[in-house]
């Protein structure tokens, strides 16, 4: 087969890839704390190919001998961007929003193996009937997963009339008696190296399964913040971070990509077609 | 067999190959840093052409009817190191090279070129042009196929997370300002010589060298690296396009040419040959 039909379906395949991570950025233009991905392109492998045995007959060479033939392209790295997405003012008590790109919430999620904690930017979090406490409230996300605080789950009595989330992170409630009580402490996390993540779904972020393997400790990836260093935003969400005008760009300059190497293809095709016309 | 034969089966040949070169620029026009390649096509070596059955005749030896040449072929695939054009993107892990004035090569009469160097798991250095970087696990600035950056000091550089910054000199610092390392650029007065390997790799195959001098310090070499931006392929697909559209119909001229010798040799079997 002509080479060249391989190495441009090859990057094709890879382009298709690469659409699906746009298209995949443009459904989450409106989640909450969503975090865009972009691919990025590497060439192939190439190889030597030698064209003369006689060296010395290829006169006025610029390279070294031979011709290197490469082998198409192929999506380097897609990696996670992390840069802040705009805030929306809702004025909502339960909306919260994180002004530092590289903190999240911890939350709680009930996986096959058990609990295991996962990290999320959406903040539009709800209140839940606690199962053990008929007179507390878990705060949860949208799932319905719980939000961790310093000790554990966060809960509030039921009975509040007002909750104040502090810049802090400091939650206090106030009861039906007017008296103002601190209930609990959000515990954010600050990650490092927002590449070892993983997109787990429903708007969090997990660890990656081989993460020992891969010779990581927990405390290079991510490290709990100090109250101090806490900062959120009450009655504000953050909105997705991808750029509309951007994707829609790089869709047109995959699509015309993908139209590009399907051109070679038919080229190579009749080309192979001129071949066989020979006899 | 008629000579012409091999001499247009040739030319297909070399167009093939020249499609394929061109296959792969387009492949990558999306590849950060790629280097579009040109294609060098050479005749091969002149044959000199003797009359038969001329031996006879005096001064005792043949008649020389003159040079022939047996067909072409794609002798180099020569990358062109041009610049390519800078985009934004605002991420603190691109990093493009922007070669300002750099001297000309007297020997070859073109212009030398600006590398990030990279340690490649044989010891040996490798050059890059794809400045779409990351971090690795440990904190290490890499390629996006995880090659170590290297700094003037041909150690990795270690940057702990995505929130460095980058002069136009090239010196990292981290979000702090505390200074962490400069990196290497390393400069290549023949960028001809350089052989490329896949992931964005350039090879040093010069016997002569074994490393790529440094172009900080030198006087006559002017760059920027500027952060946040990623040097796009130099490839122009629009004329690519037309060089393939060109590669194509002297592909299919070859092929009519071939079908003419064809039939001449079918003349010459089915109508010299009949009896009667």
């Amino acid at each position: 087969m002509n080479p060249s039909m391989i190495s441009a379906s090859v990057t094709m395949g890879q382009l298709q890839k690469k659409l699906d991570t746009i298209s995949n950025n443009m459904a989450n233009s409106n989640t909450t704390g969503f975090k865009r991905r972009e691919a990025s392109f590497s060439d192939l492998l190439h190889q030597q190919v030698n064209n003369q045995g006689i060296p010395q007959h290829e006169g006025g060479r610029q390279t070294p001998d031979g011709l290197r033939v490469g082998a198409g392209a192929r999506i380097a790295q897609t990696a996670v961007r992390m840069e802040q997405g705009s805030l929306q003012e809702t004025e909502r008590q339960l909306d919260l929003a994180l002004t530092n790109p590289s903190h999240f919430f911890q939350i709680e999620v009930e996986t096959d193996d058990g609990q295991e904690v996962r990290y999320t930017r959406d903040g539009a979090f709800y209140l839940s009937p606690s199962a053990g406490d008929a007179g507390q409230l878990n705060l949860v996300t949208a799932n319905g997963d719980f939000v961790l605080g310093a000790d554990g789950p966060v809960t509030i009595p039921a009975d509040y009339t007002d909750i104040v989330i502090s810049d802090n992170g400091v939650i206090t409630v106030t009861g039906q008696d007017g008296a103002d009580v601190e209930v609990g402490q959000l515990e954010l996390v600050n990650v490092e190296r927002p590449q070892l993540l993983t997109q787990a779904g429903d708007n969090a972020f997990a660890l990656a399964d081989n993460l020992e393997e891969l010779g990581y400790d927990l405390a290079d990836v991510l490290a709990v913040i100090a109250q101090a260093d806490v900062s959120v935003r009450q009655g504000f969400i953050e909105n997705s971070n991808v750029d509309l005008g951007k994707e829609m760009t790089d869709l047109l300059e995959t699509q015309r990509a993908y139209q590009f190497n399907g051109q070679s293809i038919s080229m190579a095709d009749q080309m192979m077609g001129l071949v066989n016309n020979l006899r | 067999m008629l000579r012409g034969l091999y001499g247009s089966a040739a030319g297909m040949f070399t167009q093939q190959r020249r499609q394929e070169m061109l296959t792969e620029n387009l492949a990558n026009a999306n590849t950060p840093g790629f280097k579009a390649d040109r294609a060098s096509i050479r005749t091969f070596p002149n044959m000199l052409i003797q009359a038969q059955n001329t031996s006879n005749l005096p001064p005792n030896r043949s008649h020389y009817v003159g040079e022939l040449s047996p067909g072409a072929y794609l002798q180099e695939r020569i990358p062109n190191f041009a610049q390519g054009d800078l985009n934004e993107t605002g991420n603190n892990t691109d990093i493009a090279l922007l070669q300002g004035n750099i001297p000309i090569n007297e020997e070859t009469g073109r212009a030398g070129a600006l590398f990030f160097t990279v340690e490649h798991e044989d010891g040996n250095a490798r050059y890059t042009r794809n400045g779409n970087l990351a971090v690795d696990g440990q904190g290490f600035l890499t390629t996006s196929a995880g090659h170590y950056i290297l700094d003037t000091a041909g150690e990795r550089i270690e940057v702990g997370n995505e929130q460095f910054t980058v002069n136009r000199n090239g010196v990292v610092s981290t979000a702090a300002g505390a200074e962490i390392a400069q990196i290497e650029v390393a400069f290549s007065e023949d960028p001809a010589l350089l052989v490329k390997e896949g992931d964005g790799l350039l090879r040093l195959e010069a016997d002569e060298l074994d490393a790529l001098p440094t172009a900080i310090g030198n006087d006559e070499i002017s760059y920027q690296l500027q952060q946040g931006f990623i040097e796009r392929s130099n490839v122009d697909a629009g004329q690519t396009m037309t060089e393939m559209m060109q590669a194509f119909r002297a592909f299919e001229a070859n092929q009519k040419v071939l079908q003419a010798y064809d039939q001449s040799l079918d003349k010459a079997v089915n109508e010299v040959g009949r009896i009667g």
